[in-house]
């Protein structure tokens, strides 16, 4: 037996060990690059993953518009920038799908989430609970994912350098920036998608892409596969220079 | 002046002025009358005796009428019923008189002037009332001292006499009464609760506390209501549960489905939450579970929800089917109003354009003119940026270099826009900021996108406004 096959053989007993042996088929991201370096080749369904980063929602709403079924969005009650209907559908995301669920505090939100992931009849569960998940919660909720097979995204609010590397039962955690739009594509955006971590998936240091969005054609693609790279620190923050001015005047 | 058993005992009787009482009984123990208590009392009486039947209502400051037709084998008979009323309340604590009669009236006479706990067979009221004086017919003082005065005393002596000329005589209040006393003229009662046509009673042989045996008793209480409501066609929209405790306390658990329902499995999980959060005390004696609102249950579309189908109001309305457990439970313990999807509204300001409506209503669109982007996440009001430096009043349509917003800076790299969106005159009633607005989409140093407008014309001769209105990503 080779070392890889014996690596392999391994992988398939930690994952029966883990439940993990009756994962439905995953959700493929659409973005090549980014999926043949997933263990599933895909995000993994009947699990949680975590999302934090300047943007993350859009991302979430990306991964909501790639499944089947109805969407349940849970936001608190007191957040003033609320979902807008007309904006997620640029994001793949059909409001038709979208169910909101204002939940008053920490403990209904979580408790929302709960009960949307046991629910079949969901694709996707996306909460934006105001602390931190704390490592029970999370068991809690990929439980419930497990149980009904649903894929659930938590938005972790914050840049959280401290809670990055927190214990948590979560399948995996994505740092999702905005950068800048590249000159040829103004309409469209442009994210850092950084994967921190991912069960299943050997750790490695600055696994990030940049995906584009088409600001014409809303199709996503990944511009820039620069995995084994480390991430430029000055990249986040606001160039010294005189700014860049480039104005589009729009029809 | 109001006495209790044992002040009766020693010779002081109601109405006597307290001074007199003190001097025949000087250990007397004197406590002010509360009627708003005595009141808010007697309330939770009729509530309590919402288990025998659900026609149940207060009279006067101290009488409970309750209309068990209906309702007696369930507790074994009329004299079962009527003793298992009396020993109850005595044994919490209540001084009590009883009579059962087929009138509101007979009883009331009965139970104030008759033998405590008299039952009269139906048709038997004539011969029950004859010898009650008359004051038991619900007559005010001075009827009964002008009756007096005629040497009318009895009830039954009344009741032979022409109607004509006592009506002339002693006003209609005599003849209305003995009506009504008789059952000539129908007396209803109006119960504390409108009545829920739909309704289910146990009562339990021990006081039970455990939450599980609470549960038993439930999924017993609602198979039985589904099947009546099931045999009308009908599911529930409101459920409300009633517990009996031992110590004459009644809490109420409701609970909501925004479709109707008749599945007792769905049913018993809206309760589920809510059964663990109440304090049984010393046990629950009885359980009834009403359907207050009912509908027709709708056909069923047993084509399951695979896509978007090319006919929304369809797709809506499957996706509303397979999803109202889930919205109920939600709703259940967030509330309705908080589970919604974004419905579009015909309007080009971007805060009127999608409103949230109730995850199941009917008429949902979701059809946005296309146009120019919109944002993910719109602020609930605009909220006001500074823009640095200032741009000249009369300056064209440029945005600033930089704003502040939550006093951090950012710099516009790029801009799109501007994007005019003007008032619309019809809806010139509805607050908000009423002026011309020029939307751009701008990107800072970090990549971010913001929409930013400005609010009002350079030739308005105005101050222009700059505001934040909503978030991309």
């Amino acid at each position: 037996m080779s070392r890889t096959e014996i690596v392999e053989k391994l992988r398939a007993d930690i994952a029966v060990i883990e439940r993990r042996n009756a994962v439905v088929r995953p959700v493929p991201l659409g973005l090549p690059g980014i999926d043949t370096c997933l263990p599933q080749g895909g995000l993994a369904r009947g699990a949680v993953h975590e999302l934090r980063g300047s943007a993350a929602s859009g991302f979430a709403a990306m991964l909501a518009g790639r499944v089947t079924g109805a969407v349940l969005w849970c936001v608190d009650t007191g957040t003033r920038a609320n979902l807008y209907g007309p904006g997620l559908a640029a994001f793949g995301l059909d409001p038709q799908r979208l169910i909101v669920v204002r939940c008053p505090n920490q403990a209904d939100m979580l408790w929302a989430m709960e009960e949307g992931l046991r629910s079949p009849e969901l694709g996707a569960v996306i909460g934006e609970p105001d602390g931190a998940v704390d490592l029970a919660a999370s068991r809690r909720l990929q439980l419930a994912a497990e149980t009904g097979g649903v894929l659930g995204v938590v938005l972790a609010r914050g840049p959280g350098q401290r809670q990055r590397f927190a214990p948590s039962a979560l399948e995996s955690r994505w740092q999702v920036d905005a950068a800048p739009a590249p000159a040829h594509n103004r309409a469209g955006s442009c994210w850092r998608v950084a994967l921190a971590r991912c069960r299943g998936m050997p750790l490695q240091e600055h696994v990030q892409w940049m995906v584009e969005r088409d600001g014409t054609t809303g199709h996503f693609i990944v511009a820039d596969a620069s995995a084994d790279r480390p991430a430029d620190p000055g990249l986040g923050q606001t160039p010294a220079g005189q700014p860049a001015f480039a104005l589009g005047r729009h029809g | 002046m109001a006495t209790g058993r044992e002040a009766e005992r020693a010779g002081i009787s109601a109405g006597m002025t307290l001074a007199n009482a003190r001097a025949i009984q000087p250990a007397l123990r004197a406590v002010t009358a509360d009627p708003v208590a005595d009141r808010l009392q007697l309330d939770r009486l009729v509530a309590w005796s919402g288990r025998y039947t659900p026609w149940a209502a207060s009279e006067g400051a101290d009488g409970l009428f309750l209309d068990i037709t209906g309702c007696a084998h369930l507790f074994g008979g009329e004299k079962a019923l009527c003793s298992s009323i009396a020993g109850r309340l005595r044994n919490l604590g209540f001084a009590l008189r009883i009579a059962l009669a087929d009138t509101p009236g007979a009883a009331w006479a009965l139970s104030h002037y008759g033998r405590n706990g008299s039952i009269v067979p139906p048709a038997k009221t004539v011969e029950a009332l004859v010898s009650l004086p008359v004051a038991a017919l619900r007559l005010d003082n001075t009827t009964v001292s002008a009756l007096a005065r005629v040497g009318i005393r009895r009830i039954g002596e009344l009741h032979v006499m022409a109607r004509a000329p006592l009506s002339a005589r002693f006003g209609p209040e005599v003849g209305k009464r003995l009506d009504q006393a008789f059952g000539a003229l129908r007396e209803p009662i109006s119960p504390r609760m409108p009545s829920a046509p739909f309704r289910s009673h146990i009562e339990c042989p021990e006081p039970i506390a455990l939450r599980e045996d609470v549960g038993r008793g439930l999924d017993r209480l609602l198979d039985d209501l589904c099947k009546r409501l099931d045999s009308a066609g009908r599911g529930a929209r409101r459920l409300c549960l009633s517990l009996y405790r031992v110590d004459g306390e009644i809490i109420e658990i409701a609970v909501g489905a925004a479709r109707p329902v008749c599945d007792p499995i769905r049913l018993a999980r809206l309760f589920g939450e809510r059964l663990g959060g109440f304090d049984p005390g010393f046990g629950i004696e009885a359980m009834t579970l009403t359907a207050p609102v009912s509908q027709p249950l709708p056909t069923a579309d047993t084509k399951p929800l695979l896509a978007p189908t090319e006919e929304p109001e369809k797709h809506n309305r499957l996706l509303a089917q397979e999803l109202a457990p889930l919205v109920d439970r939600l709703g259940n313990r967030v509330g309705f109003d908080r589970v919604v999807r974004l419905s579009a509204v015909a309007s080009h300001l971007p805060e009127r354009a999608a409103r949230p409506r109730p995850a199941l209503a009917s008429s949902l669109r979701f059809a946005w003119p296309c146009g120019p982007a919109r944002p993910l996440r719109l602020l609930d009001r605009p909220e006001r940026i500074e823009p640095i430096p200032s741009p000249p009043p009369e300056g064209g349509d440029i945005p600033p270099e930089r704003f502040r917003w939550r006093r951090v800076d950012h710099y516009i790299l790029t801009a799109e826009g501007p994007e005019r969106i003007a008032p619309e005159w019809w809806a010139a009633g509805l607050p908000g900021l009423r002026g011309t607005r020029d939307y751009w989409r701008v990107e800072d140093g970090e990549g971010r996108h913001f929409w930013i407008f400005r609010h009002g014309l350079p030739r308005e001769n105005r101050t222009l406004e700059w505001f934040l209105h909503g978030l991309f990503a």
